[in-house]
């Protein structure tokens, strides 16, 4: 029972020894309660384009016919359109603002209804792959569907729409979430990985090492230290996407749970950086730098399994793969994993309990060294 | 003046010697952007390619030509499948999405009736629900290409502005590229600076008979030297796989952009370095800034598309210019603007230089 208190006593005292160190630092601790939300921000100016390429369209016929196809190029959902002159059009390409150039000819509507063929113009600015595929299935998208409205008995196939969700979900909506996972991967690593190195850098982990505790104590402690520390940068960041941007969590409960479990995980992952590491200049560096291409093969855009094989079978090896799951279950009620739910979470947990001891291994090992 | 030179070169030979004998400020200053260029290189297979599951009920002829145009399509990753087999992989998000050729699509076809292909779409995502709701209409207009009586008149006739299609990965490395210049420049020649205040070897540098200009230059030409290593190291691997390889004469504008992008870059550092005076506060700013830069250059999208505030903010950017030079370069082989992108890079490296020495007068003072 004593041992027990005693344990409890050091995991207080490391916990508020790393809240005040961390406040004495306050332009430190100030960058990393807001840099979660920065990710959050500048991530966001990816999206603000909305995966629509923008697209001038040069209309020298204006007959109904060439309006109509007009509002089909527009209803295809993948342009940003432009109605501009050919002239304009040629600067915006040349100042590279524009992906393509689309010009309905002048005799558009006569040829149509002679039933000539016409050739449709286009020019793509073919430097940007993921652009000029958009493109270039999307021009044929707005010529069928010009013809489905146009000339419903010509054009008999057509596609037929079947939604698994009753709604389309926005790409930022959709993206804002997993942001919120990298912003918590980003604001546990540094905290936790801070506080673990400033006690090699500052030489205070002698006196740690030395004292009758418990080495899971001091681990617990260190949680605990930067899981407070880290509460106040999840808030912002969360609060910016319920609020700001008004993506509200479907399962509410869930979510708050969530983020504790997942704040947990990255916080002992920060922890073990920090002991391997002991620098808090080369922990900073990696904490940051590393989280950018981590999103990127977690599924942060979409399901994995939609993409490369590889990237897949990696990103189930590390735990982003199944926060994300977890928290667009919690904001939007999807499955972006094949495994289930509860297993996710409890993988997540098992993550953190692993990394736990191999940061306490680190630290005995470390300890020895010292 | 040779004094002041061999100070410089004292300075120099030291820095770079400290940051060579730290394998973790080496690694955390390279790996982040090597790593995102290894997740960029085996991501860009999958970009554009949606798998889905088609089930095929009917054998008619034109079912099979719309099956085979489905197969080919570049849009497409597809597996055939029965209808339960293709409902189990959507509910197991194998697939994104189950394309239906229905059983009487030859009859309705032949008949002139309207004849629906079914696609159920996991539609969880705008991103990867409208590149599927491009695919199959894509795909049914090369349906009616083949068709001897197509009814569809309008014919695309496409011209590319370059002969080659530029892939993602090669699209991408020109920020990639300038992302590690940055973080390289920034963080090393901050770190660099900020130990002297850590270490209080500063007050040897500062009593020493030398200029504080001399002190920074010599600071300033180690940070660009360790970050134009790493560029070095980055534009041979481009070079040599062939992604990031300049046409001809573009080699000398690009190689003037690395040049100067790492010199601001360090410049930036040294600034940094010598207002902050600590470690922490070093790395605190130093890589948030390096991320802004990147993001508000078009790091990870095409600034032009952008909305007007942010394209106004970028002009603000010096990382903006020397992304706009190297792509320029590198894809267009063109010069365009280059003397002004060159401009901005060389003053953003003359006014870092002017605050190092400013910062150091404070130093010196106090």
């Amino acid at each position: 029972m004593l041992d027990v208190a005693y344990s409890l006593r050091v995991i207080r005292a490391v916990a508020l020894n790393d809240i005040r160190s961390a406040l004495t630092e306050r332009l430190f601790t100030s960058v990393s309660i807001l840099l979660p939300l920065n990710f959050l921000l500048l991530f966001l100016l990816f999206v603000l384009t909305g995966g629509q390429a923008p697209t001038a369209v040069v209309m020298d016929d204006t007959g109904p016919y060439a309006e109509q196809f007009l509002q089909a190029l527009q209803g295809a959902r993948s342009f940003t359109i432009v109605r501009s002159t050919a002239d304009e059009a040629q600067r915006l390409m040349q100042q590279g603002r524009i992906v393509a150039i689309v010009t309905v000819p002048a005799d558009f509507d006569a040829a149509l209804q002679s039933g000539q063929t016409i050739s449709l113009p286009v020019i793509v600015n073919n430097l940007n792959v993921d652009y000029t595929n958009d493109i270039r299935r999307a021009v044929p998208l707005a010529i069928t569907s010009f013809y489905a409205h146009a000339f419903p008995d010509q054009v008999v196939v057509r596609a037929n729409e079947i939604d698994v969700h009753a709604q389309d979900t926005g790409y930022i909506e959709y993206l804002s979430v997993s942001i919120v996972v990298v912003s918590l991967l980003v604001g546990g690593l540094l905290q936790a990985g801070t506080n673990a190195a400033r006690e090699y850098e500052t030489g205070t982990i002698k006196e740690l090492l030395l004292a009758p505790a418990d080495r899971w104590a001091i681990e617990v402690g260190k949680m605990l230290g930067a899981l407070a520390l880290n509460v106040l940068s999840a808030a912002v960041v969360v609060g910016v996407v319920v609020l700001g941007l008004g993506v509200r969590p479907v399962h509410l409960p869930e979510m708050l749970g969530y983020t504790l479990l997942v704040m947990l995980t990255f916080v002992s992952l920060g922890l073990l950086a920090g002991t391997l590491v002991r620098r808090r200049t080369a922990v900073v560096p990696l904490s940051i730098a590393l989280s950018l291409p981590i999103f990127f093969i977690s599924g942060a855009f979409g399901p994995v399994q939609w993409g490369s094989a590889a990237l897949a079978f990696i990103s189930r090896l590390q735990p982003v793969y199944y926060a994300i799951a977890v928290f667009q279950y919690a904001f939007h009620d999807f499955e972006t994993t094949p495994s289930s739910l509860s297993l996710n979470g409890l993988l997540l947990l098992t993550f953190t309990v692993v990394i736990v001891v191999a940061s306490a291994i680190a630290l005995r090992r470390r300890g020895a060294a010292q | 003046m040779i004094h002041e030179i061999q100070a410089i070169w004292a300075i120099v030979r030291k820095d770079v010697g400290v940051w060579a004998r730290q394998p973790t400020a080496v690694a955390a200053t390279v790996l982040p952007a090597l790593v995102l260029i290894g997740v960029l290189y085996i991501g860009a297979a999958a970009v554009g390619r949606n798998p889905v599951a088609l089930v095929v009920e009917d054998n008619g002829p034109a079912a099979q030509q719309l099956q085979a145009i489905l197969e080919d399509s570049d849009a497409f990753v597809v597996t055939l499948a029965s209808r339960d087999q293709a409902a189990r992989m959507l509910q197991d998000l194998q697939v994104a999405a189950v394309i239906t050729i229905p059983a009487n699509f030859d009859t309705a076809f032949d008949a002139h009736q309207t004849d629906p292909v079914d696609i159920q779409i996991n539609n969880l995502n705008l991103d990867f629900t409208n590149d599927l709701r491009r695919s199959l209409p894509a795909a049914i207009t090369d349906f009616y290409a083949q068709q001897p009586d197509n009814p569809i008149d309008v014919q695309v006739r496409e011209s590319d502005i370059r002969e080659q299609d530029v892939g993602l990965v090669q699209f991408d490395l020109v920020p990639d590229l300038v992302l590690l210049l940055t973080i390289a420049g920034v963080v090393n020649a901050g770190l660099a600076t900020a130990r002297e205040w850590e270490d209080l070897t500063i007050k040897e540098l500062l009593l020493a008979p030398i200029g504080r200009g001399s002190l920074i230059v010599g600071k300033l030409l180690a940070g660009w030297l360790t970050t134009l290593l790493i560029a070095a190291l980055v534009l041979a691997i481009g070079a040599l796989t062939g992604y990031l390889r300049p046409v001809g004469a573009s080699w000398v504008p690009t190689l003037l952009t690395v040049l100067l992008l790492a010199l601001a870059s360090a410049g930036l550092g040294v600034a940094i370095g010598a207002t902050t005076r600590r470690f922490q506060r070093v790395a605190g700013l130093s890589i948030p800034l390096a991320f802004y830069l990147f993001f508000l250059s078009g790091g990870i999208s095409v600034i032009a598309f952008l909305p007007d505030w942010v394209q106004a903010i970028a002009q603000f950017v010096p990382t903006y210019y020397g992304m706009h030079a190297l792509q320029m370069a590198v894809f267009y082989n063109s010069t365009d603007d280059l003397a002004r992108d060159l401009g901005v890079l060389a003053v953003t490296a003359a006014v870092t230089l002017a605050l190092g020495v400013a910062s150091l007068r404070r130093g010196f003072s106090s």
